[in-house]
C-alpha cells in the first residue's frame, strides 16, 4: 500500500488530496493530476477573482441576454436554488454586492441592482439569465462541489481524503475523524469528532479580521457571529452551502436536519453543541 | 554550541515559558524530488548558485510590494530553459514551503506546497521570533503536534503564496532571464 499527500493552492485556498491504495506511487500521482485537474476546471469556470471565468461573463451579461453555461455551472446555480427555496432565501449567492463592498471580492465596476435576489436567476436548459442586473458569487457553494468532483472519479480502491480549505471529504469516513479548529482570542483549540457522514465543511470568520463573508439576504447586513459551525452531509456540496445557513438562521437545527444534514457549533469559549 | 547562539537559543527558550507556548500544526506533502517530477516531468536540471545583492533585493521589493526575506535562492535550471524554484511564504497564520516551476518566459506553471505549517497563537507577531523556530527542532521549543490531521476550520486564502509567486516572478524578471 502506498500512500501520497499533495497540497496545492486553488479555489482561494488550500487543497489537500490523500490518496492511499493498493498501486504504485507513480499511480497514485497520475490519479491525484487528473483529480487536481477536476479542480482547476471549476477553479476556472467559477472565480469571481477571475474576470475571464464563467462566472464573470455571467455577471455582466446574463442580464442582458441568455448565456449558454457549462454542465457544471448548471449543476452549482440549480443546487444553490434549489437551497434558497428550501431556506425561503438564507442561502443566497447574490449577496456578493455586499462581499464586494467589503473588499473580500474585487470590484469589476460592473452594474448591479440592491434589490435583486435568488429569485431573479432563471436557468433553462444550460442558459441562465437574471430579471435583474445582479453579482453572484459561488463561494459559498463551489467549493464543496469541486471537492465532490474530483472525488467522483475514484473507485471504492483507493482511500481518498480531499480537504480543499476546511470543506473536506472522505471515501472511507466510517470510523475516522475529523479535527475542528477554533481560534478566538481566548481560545484556540483543536477538537476532535467522529466523522457521521461523508463530507464536511466548517465556516467562521476568525481570519478574517473583523470582516465577515456572512451577509444576510434579508438586510444586506454582514453578520459578525463568533461561532464556528461545521455541517456534515452525503455531499460536500450542500455541507459547504449550508455552513452560511447555520449563521443566519435561528431555527438552525431543525432547517439543516431536514437536508438530512447535521450541525455541530462551537463558541467563543471552545464549547461544542451538536443537534 | 558557541555562546552567542546558546544565549540566542536561551533567550527563546525563556520567551516560550514565558508566554502560553504555540501549537504548532506542520504537514510535509512531496519532497522536492517529486514536485520536480510533477512539475517538470523527466526534464534534467541543474541546481544554481544564487545569491541576491541588497540592491537586487531591494528591487524585487519595489516592483513586486513584497519583502524578500532570504537572498539565497534555491533554484534550478531547466534543460528547456525555464526554472524549478523552491521558496518559503511566511504569513500571519502560515508558514510555506513551496515549489515553483517558471517556462522560459517567466510564466508559472506549476505549484505545489511542499510544508505547511499553522500557528495558532496570536500573541507573538514579531516576525524575528517566527523565523527563529524556522529550519530549526522546533519541538525543543514548541509544542509540535505532527499528528494532526484531516483538519477543518475557516478557510485561510492564499494571499501569501501569491505574494509569494509575484515576488518570485519579479526576481525571475530582474535577476534569472539574465544568468
Amino acid at each position: 500500500m502506498n500512500t501520497i499527500s499533495r497540497c496545492k493552492p486553488l479555489l482561494g485556498t488550500y487543497v489537500e488530496l490523500t490518496l492511499c491504495a493498493d498501486e504504485s506511487r507513480d499511480v497514485l500521482i497520475d490519479m491525484s493530476i487528473s483529480a487536481f485537474s477536476k479542480i482547476e476546471k471549476i477553479e476556472s469556470l467559477m472565480s469571481f477573482h477571475n474576470v475571464k471565468s464563467e462566472l464573470s461573463y455571467i455577471n455582466r451579461f446574463a442580464h442582458i441576454k441568455a448565456c449558454c453555461i457549462s454542465k457544471d455551472t448548471e449543476a452549482v446555480l440549480n443546487k444553490a436554488l434549489q437551497i434558497s427555496k428550501k431556506t425561503d432565501g438564507l442561502f443566497d449567492v447574490t449577496i456578493a454586492p455586499s462581499l464586494v463592498r467589503q473588499g473580500i471580492l474585487p470590484n469589476n465596476k460592473w452594474s448591479f441592482a440592491d434589490s435583486a435576489s435568488w429569485k431573479d436567476i432563471y436557468i433553462e436548459n444550460r442558459e441562465v439569465s437574471f430579471y435583474k442586473p445582479m453579482l453572484i458569487d459561488l463561494g459559498g457553494i463551489a467549493k464543496g462541489y469541486a471537492v465532490d468532483l474530483a472525488m467522483s472519479i475514484f473507485d471504492d480502491k483507493v482511500n481518498v481524503i480531499i480537504n480543499a480549505g476546511g470543506d473536506l471529504k472522505m471515501s472511507h469516513w466510517m470510523g475516522q475523524y475529523v479535527q475542528v479548529k477554533y481560534i478566538s482570542p481566548k481560545v484556540k483549540k483543536i477538537i476532535k469528532i467522529p466523522m457521521i457522514a461523508p463530507a464536511v465543511a466548517t465556516s467562521a470568520n476568525y481570519y478574517l479580521d473583523g470582516k465577515s463573508a456572512i451577509i444576510s439576504p434579508k438586510t444586506g447586513k454582514t453578520i459578525l457571529v463568533k461561532n464556528s459551525y461545521s455541517v456534515f452531509a452525503e455531499n460536500c456540496i450542500l455541507a459547504d452551502a449550508l455552513t452560511k445557513v447555520a449563521f443566519l438562521s435561528a431555527q438552525k437545527n431543525n432547517l439543516i436536519n431536514s437536508f438530512g444534514a447535521k450541525l455541530v457549533s462551537i463558541n467563543q469559549k471552545g464549547i461544542i453543541s451538536t443537534t | 554550541m558557541n555562546r552567542r547562539s546558546f544565549t540566542k537559543y536561551l533567550s527563546c527558550f525563556s520567551l516560550s515559558l514565558a508566554l502560553k507556548p504555540l501549537q504548532l500544526h506542520a504537514k510535509t506533502y512531496l519532497t522536492i524530488e517529486e514536485a520536480k517530477k510533477i512539475l517538470c516531468g523527466n526534464a534534467k536540471m541543474e541546481k544554481v548558485s544564487v545569491v541576491l545583492t541588497k540592491a537586487q533585493m531591494k528591487s524585487i521589493k519595489k516592483h513586486s510590494k513584497t519583502r524578500v526575506r532570504n537572498s539565497v535562492l534555491k533554484v534550478w535550471r531547466v534543460e528547456d530553459k525555464g526554472w524549478f524554484i523552491v521558496d518559503q511564504v511566511i504569513g500571519k497564520h502560515e508558514n510555506i514551503d513551496m515549489a515553483v516551476a517558471l517556462t522560459k518566459d517567466g510564466k508559472v506553471t506549476g505549484i505545489e506546497i511542499l510544508v505547511y505549517r499553522e500557528t495558532y497563537g496570536h500573541e507573538i507577531r514579531n516576525d524575528k521570533w517566527r523565523v527563529q523556530f524556522y529550519g530549526r527542532d522546533s519541538s525543543e521549543v514548541l509544542k509540535l503536534d505532527k499528528q494532526i490531521k484531516n483538519i477543518s476550520g475557516a478557510t485561510l486564502s492564499c494571499r501569501h503564496v501569491t505574494d509569494g509567486i509575484n515576488r518570485l516572478t519579479h526576481t525571475w524578471e530582474q535577476v534569472l532571464r539574465n544568468l
